[in-house]
């Protein structure tokens, strides 16, 4: 059977009779939008914790503008410039070859203990040179950021960078870190396996009223991090080894698995084998009063009398083998 | 080709001549690529493995256990199993499953009257769990 184009109504006049009875169409250009799952990036942070992350950044990027003025009596505008996730291993490249030309960053751990850095500030040399003169008013000093510096500005370097430290101890109580080195190094201050999962922080400085920006990072193992928004958050609880072993034994425990009974097992050669018929009788070398065997994944755990239940064969269980497996 | 390996001995007695009767040489293994051919050969007879030992396993039944309560049994629990108490046993051949059987007792000791061989007709063969 043919249809002519007459006799269906065009999209037109469908979307007039829909809009007789009150309904209209679905707009067909409407599209989901789909954003690429980064694997590459940690997901330590959902949403709402990366929003609360941002406004404690805030917090801290006015108390490093507060704690430079103080520290060089000028004024600063300190502005967050980025607040991502990475794993480690996107900086066991960094600082670590010898041999690598050029410039590289400064960098000044810090932890809640001395003993146990959690994070570090990263300066990149650009930073550095403007840190450790320009802001400082040695507005003389106008070589490049391959210069190496004198003892006197790496310890301004290191004042600057510690004060950003104490900027974030400031921010919250809960991320009290303190500086664990004297003095600045160029390479990677922390033992990384690369899986870590680092909250890694860019601000810029400005002074006010100049337009020399200088930007740095602070970089922060997540979970080091997690307390200082963990109020409204999930409380993060703290387990040892135990408890997660018996937390994930009870789940291993729901698992069923097969189990046989065997009633005996006897030696024959291949010859009496090929010999069997139905009707044969094979004698099997156990008393009548001497227990089955209950196997799971090839081992003995229980003996018992052969028995029946509820209509189906069972084993009584006599004794257990679990001590001596 | 494999690169040939030199081990210098210490010499035992340095002035006795001849320096190389005090080095041995060893070279690596080197065994000639082996490439699969039809078979030709017209086939071997079991005979010559007549007088092999294989354990006959007979079985009970099976069923499946959580963990938890498996390793909560002790004297006195019951395991009942999946098979109905009027079904025949099952018998492995090492872990084949070959035959059915009934039990039956034969001088206080236990012995199984074969029932049926598998894999003649219908039958169906298993392996042991």
């Amino acid at each position: 059977m043919t249809q002519t184009t007459e006799t269906i109504p065009g999209r037109a006049k469908i979307q007039q009779l829909l809009a007789a009875i009150g309904s209209n169409s679905r707009d067909d250009s409407a599209q989901v939008e789909a954003v690429d799952y980064d694997w590459h990036l940690p997901h330590f942070f959902n949403s709402k914790q990366m929003k609360q992350l941002g406004v404690f950044t805030a917090k801290v990027a006015a108390l490093i503008a507060e704690k430079f003025a103080a520290l060089c009596q000028k004024n600063f505008e300190v502005t967050i410039a980025s607040t991502s996730e990475h794993f480690a291993g996107q900086f066991l490249g960094q600082g670590q070859d010898n041999n690598t030309q050029g410039p590289r960053n400064y960098y000044l751990p810090f932890g809640l203990g001395p003993e146990d850095p959690c994070g570090f500030a990263s300066i990149p040399p650009q930073t550095a040179v403007i840190w450790a003169t320009q802001l400082l008013g040695d507005a003389s000093s106008k070589e490049g950021q391959n210069r190496s510096f004198s003892d006197l500005e790496m310890a301004l370097l290191y004042d600057m960078t510690r004060s950003v430290v104490e900027a974030i101890a400031a921010a919250n109580e809960k991320c009290a870190f303190r500086v664990s080195a004297d003095s600045m190094t160029d390479s990677l201050p922390i033992q990384l396996k690369g899986t870590e999962e680092f909250c890694k922080i860019t601000f810029k400085v400005k002074t006010v009223g100049s337009e020399a920006v200088s930007e740095a990072h602070i970089l922060v193992l997540c979970e080091k991090l997690a307390p200082a928004i963990a109020d409204s958050t999930q409380p993060i609880a703290k387990f040892s080894d135990k408890d997660i072993t018996s937390a994930i034994q009870a789940h291993v425990e729901k698992i069923s698995i097969p189990v046989t009974v065997q009633l005996a097992c006897v030696p024959v050669t291949v010859e009496q084998a090929l010999n069997l018929a139905v009707g044969d009788i094979l004698l099997l070398d156990k008393k009548i009063d001497e227990p089955a065997l209950l196997i799971a994944a090839g081992r003995t755990v229980c003996k018992g009398l052969c028995a029946k239940s509820a209509g189906k064969y069972a084993i009584a269980v006599t004794d257990t083998f679990f001590e001596t497996i | 080709m494999p690169d040939t390996a030199q081990a210098v001995a210490e010499p035992v007695a340095q002035n006795q001549g001849d320096s190389a009767d005090s080095k041995t040489k060893a070279q690596a293994a080197d065994f000639p690529e082996a490439v699969a051919t039809a078979a030709t050969g017209a086939g071997g007879s079991i005979d010559i493995l007549l007088d092999m030992s294989i354990p006959v396993t007979v079985t009970i039944g099976t069923t499946q256990i959580p963990i938890r309560r498996l390793l909560h049994l002790g004297p006195g629990s019951v395991v009942k199993l999946d098979k109905p108490i009027d079904s025949p046993m099952d018998l492995y051949l090492k872990d084949t499953k070959f035959a059915t059987g009934s039990v039956v007792i034969v001088d206080g000791r236990f012995a199984v009257k074969i029932k049926q061989i598998l894999g003649l007709g219908d039958a169906k063969t298993d392996q042991k769990q």
